[in-house]
């Protein structure tokens, strides 16, 4: 009786609620992320189009699959892409910017940083807030906006001259432009680490280096300096992460003559159809985001220097009223950039025309008027591709860190953070490369493009959870077993209410980022779903500056609108 | 080695007066230690001495030279805090040579900065001098760490550590030592024998210190002097004999480690003895109170325990009832309770076959001069 009774609970055990959204979640995970990821492999590999899910319908397919591998396998891609010479600059162009950015950011962040953390800098708060404007602009708006202020008939560019007399005094559509646009709106992701460090760092070393008769100088270079080392170096790659990833900027702002892998990756794809040398590329990118991101998590990693006990005391802030002013002055200069960036963008979508001079011809809400009448359309499709983005994760970023953090599924918690390394262009490739046949051809469908944005982003919105469903801990879900509630009852009673917040905020940033989105969606959405990112990236290629401008206002409205919640919701930490 | 002076120091932290006007002078060479209960501004004192604290009011003077608007940087203190504050990022010799490197970088020139700042990135390119490296040396000598110079803080026990800490603070020979609770992170033992190093260290330097602890028996042990602190405010400031023997208050006879300490009433004075009404019982002990309400401590140890049948002679015998009974080893502790009073009673070199249970009745004696009359504040 014992051993009967016994075998059936364990068989029940087995086709429980967790089980049942194990086995979902590697199926989507493994159709939607492992094939799209091996078919670039794959194809930068052969050069032309492998169907491998099609393989796994049966033997016989299988085996035409392997066959045509092994028929077409070479390594020639991937020696073009060490000797054709526009691959080489492409590569080193991409590194070099990415090492300038990160540089640049470090060097922008690090006064802002220390200032917030340590001084008692005015406004403080408001300082704070205008850190995150940066990252809620798409880059392609930021980079036209920097034409409309630094191009040839820009405004600022109008008051130097009137003002000091120099005809032309920077080139914004040139790599400096795109190294200057890149800056003033990634230095938040290496602000923010920096931050944290500032605040976390024991204060009593610093004085025992005064009490050791070092000055305020010598204890920020020999102890202050070093001990944020980790925060800054993590800042700095993470930068570079984004720099080389970036497409918007550099497809306005670039130049031809200077190619960079993600421009070139595109290209390939949709300019000549080369197939093998766009999966070669994306196969680099990947492996240079993959390797910076292990490098920048064995960085973070070593933060936590040494064994040193005790009571931390509280921090007196820098009371020296010169620093601190100072600083908030520093700050304000680097963060009007952005915020003037909005501003212009502002100006323009009101504008009647605005040649060179300091202010428009005139106003109109005549270009609110006709992209109303014409991009309604666009306007939804991203509010429901977002949130068709949206539903997804939150599924899936209730159901992954509760596996990986209770039943210890660590298969999805590497599997999850993978996409980490997927810039958009190399997934759209991927993407397509994957669905392009039977049995599930999905390339040129709305689907395909959601499948995109929640692979996309489905690393920050499970980091989000599973922080707060650590923080939870494992006793309270305990106690509920021991008050006789089974499994999916604890689930649903105890450990997904306190989940919440986390899973909205980070699905929130998936439509965020989703509606932002325009390097996979070019390549993925299909002509009757283009959303607003798109028709305003296309718009501005097209040179529909006015009406793109006022679509752009929206996009930033309903952004910041949702920021604010997720804010409200979580704080933060909801940005990485 | 120089006298400090505190006077009327106050701190505030908003409403909250942290130190509310404390002086103090101690004395070139001397032993000092700041003693009260957690959130009593003795941490506070001694970071305004410091100057990692900037005072609200009050003066502070080392040797002859007033400190108050001096930066940390610029006192001659050095300090071991209670977390060591050990650079993590920096080996024991590095840590132990910061102190002499800093000042060299203070008093040097363009060119010697630029060669300390680059001292820290590549030992090998900006050597330092021979006698720095053997001053350091000296240092961990004295704290009994010679050959630990390349090893990180981190793989250090904490008693080693701590020992870290005291070289770094005493390499730039400061003329004052200040210490921040620096034992409490260690287990008794270690503390017990560290106590007799850091006092050992401090008599061979002669060097003034001032000691910051919550553990009287630490206090009463290392100090030359101390002082009591409760509310921002000194209680008592004396040679710790005198503390112990005559506390000025309540709080400190509770603080020093009174156990019975009874509300009581001076009902008749002599000259010399005074008859004392606590609770139910009336007693006798020696002195004139100033007031009537008075509290009456006996301390543990003054009380002696027989049984109802054994002789015992003693000014003040009462019969009682053991509710509580525990060996300790070198003592057995227990509760008694005469009336409505419960003593705390302990027991020196108990032996195990003679220890009494809960439930036992006894008696308890102790003399009248082992009754200490503390007016109340």
């Amino acid at each position: 009786m014992r051993t009967t009774s016994g075998g059936r609970g364990g068989w029940r055990s087995r086709l429980d609620f967790d089980s049942l959204a194990y086995a979902a979640v590697l199926a989507f995970l493994f159709v939607f992320l492992l094939v799209p990821f091996l078919s670039i492999l794959v194809v930068s590999v052969t050069g032309r189009e492998v169907n491998l899910l099609g393989g796994l319908l049966g033997l016989s397919q299988m085996e035409a699959l392997v066959r045509r591998i092994a028929e077409a396998a070479s390594p020639k891609y991937y020696v073009q892409l060490l000797t054709f010479p526009r691959y080489l600059r492409a590569l080193v162009n991409s590194v070099t910017l990415g090492l300038g950015v990160a540089a640049a950011c470090i060097l922008l962040s690090l006064p802002i940083a220390f200032g917030l953390a340590r001084t008692r800098m005015p406004a403080a708060r408001l300082v704070g807030a205008l850190c995150l404007v940066p990252l809620m602009i798409p880059t392609f708006i930021s980079s036209f906006a920097f034409i409309l202020m630094f191009g040839k008939t820009g405004w600022i560019t109008q008051v130097v001259k009137a003002a000091l007399g120099i005809q032309e005094f920077l080139n914004i559509q040139s790599p400096l432009g795109v190294a200057m646009v890149q800056t003033f709106f990634f230095f938040p992701y290496a602000l923010l680490p920096m931050l944290a460090v500032f605040k976390v760092m024991d204060p009593t070393l610093e004085e025992a280096a005064h009490l050791l008769g070092a000055g305020r100088l010598f204890t920020f270079l020999t102890t202050t300096l070093p001990l944020a080392a980790p925060g800054i170096g993590a800042g700095a790659l993470l930068v570079f992460v984004v720099s080389l990833e970036d497409f918007g900027t550099p497809m306005i702002l670039s130049p031809r003559r200077f190619p960079l892998l993600i421009v070139e990756a595109y290209r390939e794809m949709v300019g000549y159809f080369n197939w093998g040398g766009a999966a070669t590329i994306a196969v680099l990118l990947v492996l240079l985001s993959a390797l910076v991101l292990l490098v920048q998590r064995r960085v973070l990693g070593s933060t936590e220097f040494g064994t040193i006990t005790g009571k931390p005391a509280s921090r007196e802030p820098i009371e020296d009223r010169r620093i601190s002013t100072g600083l908030f002055l520093y700050s304000l200069v680097a963060l009007a950039i952005p915020v003037l960036a909005i501003y212009s963008t502002a100006v323009q979508s009101l504008a009647t025309t605005w040649g060179a001079g300091l202010l428009p011809d005139g106003f109109t809400l005549a270009n609110y008027a006709y992209v109303v009448e014409r991009s309604a359309g666009a306007v939804l499709n991203s509010f429901l591709l977002g949130g068709a983005a949206l539903a997804i994760s939150l599924a899936l970023s209730a159901v992954i860190p509760y596996l990986v953090v209770r039943r210890r599924k660590v298969v999805l918690d590497y599997l999850g953070f993978l996409p980490l390394a997927l810039p958009g262009v190399p997934l759209a490739i991927a993407m397509i490369l994957a669905f392009n046949n039977p049995p599930l051809k999905l390339t040129g469908t709305a689907l395909l493009l959601i499948v995109a944005y929640v692979i996309r982003r489905m690393p920050y919105a499970l980091r989000s959870t599973t922080a707060s469903i650590r923080a939870i801990g494992s006793d309270l879900e305990e106690a509920s077993f021991a008050l006789g509630a089974p499994k999916f009852l604890s689930l649903w009673g105890v450990t997904l209410p306190l989940m919440l917040p986390g899973i909205f905020a980070g699905a929130i940033m998936v439509f965020l980022t989703s509606i932002r989105e325009v390097s996979a969606t070019i390549l993925l959405a299909p002509q009757e779903w283009k959303p607003m990112s798109l028709v305003i990236f296309e718009g501005l290629l097209r040179g529909e500056f006015y009406t793109s401008s006022a679509i752009s206002m929206i996009l930033i409205a309903v952004v910041m609108t949702l920021q604010y919640a997720v804010f409200r919701l979580v704080g933060e930490k909801a940005l990485f | 080695m120089a006298r400090v002076r505190v006077q009327d120091l106050v701190k505030l932290y908003g409403p909250l007066r942290a130190v509310d006007g404390v002086s103090l002078a101690v004395e070139e060479g001397e032993f000092f230690a700041l003693l009260g209960p957690s959130g009593c501004g003795k941490t506070t004192t001694l970071r305004c001495i410091a100057g990692l604290e900037r005072p609200s009011q009050g003066e502070i003077i080392i040797g002859e030279q007033p400190v108050t608007s001096l930066p940390a940087y610029e006192r001659p203190c050095g300090m071991v805090f209670q977390s060591y504050a050990l650079f993590p990022h920096l080996s024991v010799f590095d840590n132990v040579a910061y102190g002499l490197r800093a000042r060299l970088y203070r008093q040097g020139g363009p060119l010697t900065k630029a060669a300390i700042l680059g001292s820290f990135l590549s030992r090998r390119a900006f050597p330092l001098d021979a006698a720095l490296r053997e001053r350091v040396r000296e240092a961990l000598h004295l704290v009994g760490l010679d050959g630990q110079e390349g090893k990180a803080p981190g793989q250090l026990s904490g008693g080693m550590q701590q020992r870290v800490a005291l070289a770094r603070a005493l390499v730039t020979e400061p003329a004052v030592l200040l210490l921040d609770e620096p034992l409490s992170n260690l287990d008794r033992k270690l503390r017990v024998s560290m106590r007799g190093t850091i006092r050992k260290i401090q008599q061979a330097l002669r060097i003034t210190a001032i000691y910051v602890t919550h553990d009287q028996e630490e206090a009463l042990s290392l100090a030359d002097r101390l002082a009591i602190m409760d509310r921002g405010r000194i209680v008592q400031l004396g040679t710790p004999a005198e503390i112990y023997d005559r506390p000025a208050t309540p709080f400190v006879a509770d603080f020093i480690g009174a156990e019975n300490l009874f509300p009581a009433r001076a009902i008749r004075s002599g000259p010399d003895l005074t008859l004392v009404e606590a609770g139910d019982l009336t007693f006798r002990a020696a002195g004139q109170p100033k007031a009537e309400r008075v509290r009456a401590v006996v301390r543990p140890q003054a009380i002696r325990l027989a049984r109802p049948e054994e002789p015992l002679a003693a000014d003040n015998l009462f019969r009682g009832e053991v509710r509580f009974g525990a060996y300790l080893g070198a003592t057995a502790r227990y509760e008694v309770a005469v009336k409505n009073l419960v003593f705390v009673v302990d027991v020196p070199d108990p032996r195990p076959g003679a220890l009494y249970t809960p439930g036992d009745q006894v008696q308890l004696g102790f003399a009248a001069e082992s009754v200490l009359l503390v007016e109340e504040a």
